[in-house]
């Protein structure tokens, strides 16, 4: 749009004086043939110069025939041809050269890459699809710098967190702003129940299927989102779908299909020498593995070292039932080998996942109609996991003859989600929780039971059957399910008009509204849900409008090489929430789970939510000679969550972009291209709805006293609020550089930031004795260096066609957190678990925060002295306080692409560099004594480090002034059990470092050559096989463990990190993907 | 401020308002221009009395729940606090709970109701505010009072002065007083239903400030020279005392599931997870060892199988030696002493189903639910248990009983018990038959309670009641001094307190009786004095003691005892 000369803007500039001689007309289309406006045609050698019209004709004096018309546009090849030749179609070919790349930026407003002043990645659709991988941020895991993608677990649809440079706030989620189309786009997690109960809630962006998506843009900075304001302090993702985008002439049907299977990506390594019992005494009621030797354990031991290890030969498991269930299972055998048994692979099957999708695409040039219908089914490796998707979008847009251009789309989701409940297991195991979890026990099971064998429901009521007071995950995986199912629609339309041939308006207002009507089983006959049953449904209605109104000029020539553009407009946004949350318990006839059918309902929840911010922006560009480019801009926004005084805040960005190459004329073929970029942006926000004023609580359900008369009740609620809060800030500075090596065979995107969000919006902790917990204030403050780099190196490009280009997205954020509240206190955020992450000033974001073990200065532990007791064992902190960073150090992916004639192969590998975690699935099964590091138990253990004084928590010395080692021997039951490495020792004892390299993505394709093609209906086919999360290795985390560090500490919304909970473990797929166009 | 053209300057404003204006209404609710829709419209912002009094009135009853197992573990009754091993924070939850739900509703009404000139009102929060301060001053020693709840204050202050706990009960007397007043007024307005605990009666509420000071000037009467003569002066109040069931400041559960309303005992030992703490071996023992009439109210047996010390599994979820009764030959010896048990086939079953722990047994639990006797009708609303039945296990056919139980708070038969310490410790009245009042009253009690709640409960006949009160008349008669008596009498309490905690973890302190319980196994620290206050508390508010009390060596302001293992 830079280079575009507008005619009048040259009558204007009183440049344009050539007279006439003659006149010639002609047309410019793209390779497709549709029209293109908006191209410069200029005279060689004169400054005479114009640009098409929207049917893309232009008409143009020259002196004479043989003068050189230069027909130029963004993104495409300049072609200079004869004033006399034949002008009736010029087809444009677009630019081969990436320095020409044209990219959506906010707002949607195209933009040539190199006048931009901020960094910016596109991803092509074909990244994001046929990967076996039904859900778009997980497929773009590693393949964007400065994008952190996290997955949540492998239930299926289970959340997906993504992050822009870093976190802005404590408590609000630190996600970027999702824009489709121009609408934004929910991205929330309706989590009805905490993480003890269910954690496969979906993150909304779910909804989106990747085979409609057209191109994806990320706007990492908050100078990049500028125009979208408040929302985009995280920055923004911006999605084109199919039916969103421009087509093009003619008709293109795509239809593609893929099969995947999926399995479990990992298990434990389990010990197969111990079974259940403690002290080596063999006990059928115990869960843990610290009992008597199996046969094979007992003889090998004996053998080596001559001992009398007795073994019982066969378990009580059998027993344990029949006493606890007298008479329902008069077939079940007294006796069972006592022997480790393979329990997991008999509960964990092979899901899939089938996808189909078919796009229709037509178009005359001038009209264009695009239909995108689509399917997924997803089958997980838990017994009835399940999601689906199915999307049907119609898209289009026309020229109509007045010259109004008009677009639209319109777009239907119904995604469905089903699971067991699977939350995390540390909540039951030591929470006291009765939530259910699948994962309370799968993975702690004694060695010598096996689940497969026995009954797991009472064959009369369909009731669970367990040796103890928990439920078996096999009858929970049958009857306790959690399902989700969201019908969502958005759409948009646009209108677009020239007012003048340099001054474009154009109007955009679009909805984007879903329902999810969510439901959770217990059934009746288990330990959770009280042996009665009960059953919740939840219903979440979620709405947003928005309306932009924007004024944006054509370039406008101010003088000899500067050009300026300016954009003006206005946004309206509403977003208003509803959920209603209804329990019932007590189910009255079996099997049927509806609310109707229980003996006692209450609704706990019916809240509604709406919030509106209006905005008012403008930005200036201004661009000198095609190589330095300037950006202004400003927005003001009125909120209406805040008070009337602070409701109006205005913040404004600018930046400057230098291609110093073209500056200098240095530009060769060692360096081709070099850019620097610079700028600095403010954006403010608003604060949550409805914080200014403290409010009662009128307490639902009612109360209903013994004699059955209802009484109506209200609180004050504990939660203090605030009249005087101001809008939030965040500022950043970001510094970058584009280089282009050799031709471009190497190329380097490199950008340094430091992010500082300030009035951070906090609920206060204040003394209770107060009257409240709570206070709402403006105060903390949060600081994010961050570096990102993509390296991009074409390794191989012979003549015979091979190429081999190697991706590297490399991102490392450093935090800080510079205040927390006005008392600079530590802030505790956590999910009742009891290690926390903590926010301490000074501090990177979110520290682990527990009760570790006391250590000396130099780090050893510090160990009690003596035999017996306490000796041999921990010496603990006096306190709660900080023991891990579980932020990493840097994460890098690596993609290698690999063409040769019609294939076509890539692998992504990526690598997650340092990070604590907390893991209580290691705590749990070392506790429990399954993992193949506890098969040794025979002789005795030394927890390292040195003798220490329990009260001073200093290090003893010996008579030379020298620490001393610690030799005190523990058995290993007390090493792992008691007080030792497992659960029960303190929580540094189950922090590991979660550096992982992974193999992330695979893909084999294959383009069947035209020529077998012509005598079938069938444009192009293309076959591919993937493969997604294949291997990982993760060096320092626990021998045996096996445990996929790629885990979320509760749904993606929640800034709670750095602790795994033993929840839904990940998976891996591997399949086959076929595309057809005809 | 409404968002008009004069605030967005210029054409580009004016235009987009043009185009937008199609989209917007006149309605506020849908005009996208109004940005005035801040006001949460799922709650209100304004609170009435009538709403506040019973919520009030049942996070009170909560909060006083929540710390009822703690003493009653503490005073060897059940298996929870009774190695004394507090952490810094374990009852922040329960001073959150006084501070920020009844304690500051309870303010909310004396604002709103001082205000508005109800006197009623006021005078039922003024006795409630005195009450729920007087045992927050029991067990917590210092806490704040007069600088309380000032967070929403014209003058915030979030940060509120501790204060000496005498200084709080003297202001409480005050208030008792105050509402005395109030509720004696008269006034148009009525409590009514609002009222849950007393369905709006002044009358009974003045019997309640009435017992409240009563109990307030026992509890302290070691530490005050004019004890005698006030106490004798609050026996006979104007107004009366709490005198019986229709007036006990008790609070009834119920039988709703959702949300629940079940006392909390009865949903932890009756559901299917089964978690209910031990009962203490030594506290069933002693009670079945004296034939006491309320054994089968207070507790239910659930099993009569003899764990196999032959069996691996079994043996693993036996108690401690000794704590197992029916292995145990000095349980048998003492129970045959006492003609309560004969080497039968049904005592030893019977036997079987006393599954308890020794107090401050701290060792790791097995699975043992199913053995686990239970705690019964009383106050549980659980069930009766018939000494000649065998025994069902409690999670199989589930929900057996009913869960409507009841939390004894400050009852005539307690204001029995105190009258006669007194009596006894000032030489007035007839404390040996108060003694018997008391015991024959709580006996009747309980009784009457189970025979309400399970149908298949059986009243003591008047021969068990005689025999047991004479038995203890007789042990009151041997004991030499009016101490020695009042160790007597207290014990009885302690029986009593079954339910409550409360009023024998104060008179423990306050007297050092009843002296023959049994020790802990394991103790983690000394006898707790008071609760920790919680280290939050003192780490957020500036204005908290620094270094906070400890929790055993600090006793209250009216403790003298000191109370040590």
């Amino acid at each position: 749009m830079k280079k575009i000369t507008m005619v009048l803007a040259g009558l204007l500039l009183g440049t344009l004086s050539v007279l006439a001689q003659s006149v010639v007309k002609g047309k410019v289309t793209d390779p497709d043939g549709a029209p293109l406006s908006g191209v410069t045609v200029k005279v060689v050698g004169s400054s005479a110069g114009t640009s098409t019209d929207k049917d893309g004709a232009f008409s143009i004096s020259v002196p004479n025939l043989n003068a050189s018309l230069e027909v130029s546009f963004v993104g495409y090849e300049s072609q200079t041809l004869r004033a006399g030749s034949n002008l009736s179609v010029i087809a444009l070919k677009q630019s081969a050269n990436a320095l020409q790349e044209v990219v959506v930026t906010s707002m949607g407003i195209r933009r040539e890459k190199k006048q931009l002043v901020y960094a910016v990645s596109e991803v092509k659709a074909e990244q994001l699809q046929q990967r076996a991988e039904p859900d778009v941020l997980r497929a773009l895991a590693g393949k964007v710098p400065g994008v952190d993608i996290t997955s949540g677990g492998g239930a299926p649809g289970q959340s997906t967190k993504v992050n822009l440079r870093g976190n802005t706030s404590f408590s609000a989620v630190n996600q970027p702003l999702i824009v489709v189309d121009g609408i934004p786009f929910d991205n929330s997690v309706n989590n009805s129940v905490g993480f003890d109960q269910a954690t496969t809630f979906s993150n909304r962006l779910y909804d989106v299927d990747p085979n409609n998506i057209e191109s994806m843009t990320v706007l990492k900075g908050i100078s990049a989102s500028a125009l979208y304001g408040q929302r985009a302090a995280n920055g923004a993702i911006l999605i084109t779908t199919k039916s969103g985008a421009k087509t093009r002439k003619g008709m293109e049907v795509t239809y593609s299909v893929s099969y995947n299977a999926e399995q479990i990506a990992s298990l434990p390594e389990y010990q197969n020498a111990y079974g259940q019992g403690s002290n080596q005494n063999y006990n059928g009621a115990f869960i843990g593995n610290w009992g008597a030797p199996f046969a094979d354990q007992a003889n090998k031991v004996n053998t080596a070292s001559g001992g009398l290890l007795k073994y019982p030969i066969i378990t009580q498991v059998p027993t344990q039932l029949k006493i606890r269930f007298p008479g329902l299972f008069p077939d079940l055998p007294d006796q069972i080998d006592y022997k480790a048994y393979d329990i997991l692979n008999a509960f964990f099957q092979t899901g899939n996942m089938l996808e189909n999708s078919l796009n229709i695409n037509a178009g005359d040039g001038k009209n264009n109609i695009n239909v995108t219908a689509s399917h997924m089914g997803n089958t997980g490796i838990l017994p009835n996991s399940n999601t689906g998707r199915t999307s049907l979008s119609v898209g289009g847009n026309s020229q109509l003859a007045n010259g109004l251009r008009v677009s639209g789309n319109i777009n239907y989701v119904n995604t469905t989600q089903q699971n067991p409940k699977s939350g995390a297991s540390l909540f039951n195991d030591y929470g006291g929780g009765t939530g259910g979890s699948i994962f309370d026990r799968l993975y702690y099971f004694p060695r010598s039971f096996p689940l497969g064998q026995m009954p797991f429901e009472d064959p009369n009521t369909g009731g669970n059957i367990f040796y103890r007071a928990t439920d078996n995950p096999l009858w929970t995986a049958k009857y306790n399910l959690f399902s989700s199912n969201v019908n969502r629609v958005f759409g948009n339309f646009n209108v677009a008009y020239s007012l003048t041939d340099f001054l474009d308006a154009s109007f955009r207002g679009g909805f984007n509204t879903y329902t999810d009507f969510q439901k959770q089983i217990t059934r009746p006959g288990g330990i959770s849900g009280g042996g009665i049953g009960n059953v919740w449904e939840s219903t979440t209605r979620n709405s947003e409008k928005n309306f932009q109104f924007l004024l944006t000029t054509k370039s406008i020539d101010l003088m000899k090489n500067l050009d300026l553009n300016v954009i003006a407009g206005a946004e309206a946004n509403e977003r208003s929430y509803y959920n209603q949350y209804a329990y019932g318990v007590g189910f009255i006839v079996p099997d049927i789970y509806k609310l109707t059918n229980t003996s006692q309902q209450a609704i706990y929840s019916d809240y509604d939510r709406k919030q509106r911010i209006l905005g008012a922006f403008g930005r200036v560009n201004l661009s000198y000679n095609n190589y330095l480019f300037l950006e202004l801009s400003g927005r003001n926004d009125w909120a209406s969550t805040l008070p009337v005084d602070n409701r109006s805040y205005f913040y404004p960005s600018a930046g400057l972009s230098f291609i110093f190459t073209d500056a200098l004329k240095i530009g060769g073929n060692i360096l081709s291209y070099g850019k620097l970029r610079f700028n600095a942006a403010q954006t403010k926000r608003d604060v949550p709805a409805y914080q200014l004023q403290t409010t009662y609580n009128v307490i639902s359900p009612s109360y209903l006293t013994p004699a059955g008369s209802t009484v109506y009740s209200a609180s004050l609620s504990d939660a203090l609020k605030n009249s005087g809060l101001r809008p939030e800030g965040v500022e950043e500075f970001e510094v970058g550089s584009e280089l282009n090596f050799f031709n471009g065979r190497v190329k380097l995107d490199l950008t340094f930031y430091q992010k500082t969000s300030k009035d951070n919006f906090v609920t206060k902790r204040i003394p209770v004795t107060s009257g409240f917990s709570t206070l709402a204030i403006n105060a903390g403050s949060i600081q994010n260096i961050g570096y990102e780099a993509g390296v991009d190196v074409t390794l191989l490009k012979t003549k015979g066609g091979l190429t081999w280009n190697v991706f590297a997205a490399f991102n490392r954020i450093r935090s800080k957190v510079i205040r927390t509240d006005d008392q600079d206190a530590d802030i505790l955020t956590g999910n009742g678990a009891f290690v926390s992450n903590v926010q301490r000033v000074g501090q990177p974001f979110g520290m682990l925060f527990g009760l570790a073990s006391a250590r000396d200065e130099e780090g050893n532990r510090l160990i009690w002295p003596g035999m017996g007791g306490n000796g041999g064992k921990h010496i603990y902190q006096d306190v709660d306080d900080i023991f891990g960073d579980p932020n990493l150090d840097f994460k890098l992916g690596v993609t290698n692409t690999i063409a040769y004639k019609n294939f076509n192969f890539s692998a992504l590998l990526d690598w997650w560099q340092g990070g604590d975690m907390y893991s209580i699935t290691a705590a749990s099964l070392l506790l429990r004594g399954q993992l193949i590091n506890s098969a040794d138990r025979e002789g005795v253990f030394v927890i390292p480090g040195v003798y220490g004084d329990p009260d001073t928590k200093k290090a003893l010395l010996d008579d030379k002034g020298k620490k001393i080692k610690n030799t005190t021997s523990i058995s290993a039951f007390d090493y792992y059990f008691s007080d030792g490495f497992g659960a029960y020792g303190p929580e540094d004892t189950n922090l590991y470092d979660r550096t992982t390299f992974r193999l992330r993505e695979v893909n084999l394709g294959y383009t069947i050559p035209k020529k077998f093609l012509t005598k079938t209906p069938f444009g192009s086919i293309n076959v591919s096989l993937s493969g997604r999360n294949l291997w990982f290795l993760a060096p320092n985390m626990l021998e045996g463990l096996n445990l996929d560090p790629e885990v979320l500490s509760d749904v993606s919304t929640s800034n709670i990190q750095g602790i795994d909970l033993g929840a839904a473990p990940s998976t891996k797929r591997y399949g086959v993907n076929v595309k057809f166009t005809f | 401020m409404k968002l008009t053209t004069t605030h967005i300057k210029g054409w580009v404003g004016g235009l987009s308002l043009a185009v937008l204006i199609s989209f917007s209404s006149c309605e506020k609710k849908n005009n996208l221009f109004d940005l005035d829709i801040n006001v949460d419209p799922n709650n209100p912002t304004q609170g009435s009395v009538r709403l506040l009094l019973p919520e009030a009135e049942r996070n009170l009853v909560g909060f006083l729940a929540g710390l009822r197992n703690t003493q009653m573990g503490m005073l060897g009754q059940i298996s929870s606090s009774d190695s004394y091993g507090f952490g810094a924070n374990s009852f922040y939850g329960s001073w959150s709970n006084f501070y920020t739900s009844s304690g500051k509703d309870i303010d909310e009404i004396i604002k709103a109701a001082t205000a508005a000139g109800n006197k009623p009102f006021l005078g039922v929060a003024q006795a409630l505010k005195a009450y729920g301060f007087s045992c927050m001053v029991d067990l917590f020693g210092t806490v704040p009072f007069a600088e309380a709840f000032a967070g929403n204050a014209e003058t915030q202050n979030i940060n509120p002065k501790f204060q000496a706990g005498k200084d709080i009960y003297d202001a409480c007397y005050k208030l008792l007083d105050d509402a005395i007043a109030n509720l004696t007024a008269a006034s148009p307005v009525s409590i009514g239903s609002a009222d849950i605990l007393y369905a709006g009666d002044k009358t009974k509420w003045v019997r309640f400030a009435n017992s409240v000071k009563l109990r307030m000037l026992i509890t302290s009467r070691r530490v005050n020279t004019s004890a005698a003569s006030q106490i004798q002066a609050a026996l006979n109040p104007t107004g009366g005392l709490i005198n019986g069931t229709s007036t006990d400041f008790t609070f009834n559960y119920g039988r709703q599931i959702s949300p629940e309303l079940r006392h909390p005992w009865y949903t932890s030992a009756y559901l299917a997870s089964q978690d209910f703490n031990y009962i203490e071996v030594d506290f069933m023992f002693r009670m079945l060892l004296s034939k006491d009439p309320r054994w089968p109210f207070y507790f239910r047996r659930q099993n009569t199988r003899i764990l196999d010390q032959n069996n691996a599994t079994d043996r693993g979820a036996t108690p401690v030696q000794g704590a197992y009764l029916v292995l145990e030959p000095s349980a048998w010896q003492q129970g045959i002493a006492a003609g309560v048990l004969a080497r039968t086939k049904a005592d030893t079953q019977y036997l079987a189903g006393f599954f308890g722990r020794y107090r401050g047994d701290q060792s790791g639990v097995p699975q043992d639910q199913d053995y686990r006797t239970a705690p019964g009708v009383y106050p549980a609303a659980g069930l009766y248990d018939d000494r000649s039945k065998a025994p069902t296990l409690l999670r199989s056919p589930v929900n057996q009983g009913r869960g409507d139980g009841i939390f004894p708070m400050l009852t005539s038969w307690m204001i029995k018990f105190w009258q006669a310490e007194s009596e006894l410790a000032y030489n007035f009245g007839t404390p040996r038959a108060t003694a018997e009042a008391a015991v024959r009253e709580h006996i009747n009690y309980v009784a009457n309670f189970g025979l309400s709640r399970d149908p298949n409960s059986k009243a003591p006949t008047a021969l068990e009641i005689t025999t047991y009160v004479n038995k203890f008349l007789a042990d009151y008669d041997a004991a030499p001094t009016n101490e020695a008596k009042m160790n007597r009498v207290l014990f009885q309490a302690w029986i009593a307190g079954w339910g409550n905690g409360f009023e024998m973890y104060n008179a423990l302190r306050r007297t050092g009786y009843p002296s023959n319980l049994r020790a802990p196994i394991t103790l983690y620290s000394q006898f707790a004095l008071r609760l920790p206050i919680p280290a939050t508390e003192g780490a957020l508010n500036p204005s908290a003691p620094s270094p906070l009390p400890v929790y055993f060596t600090e006793p209250v302001f009216w403790d003298v005892v000191k109370f040590k293992f």
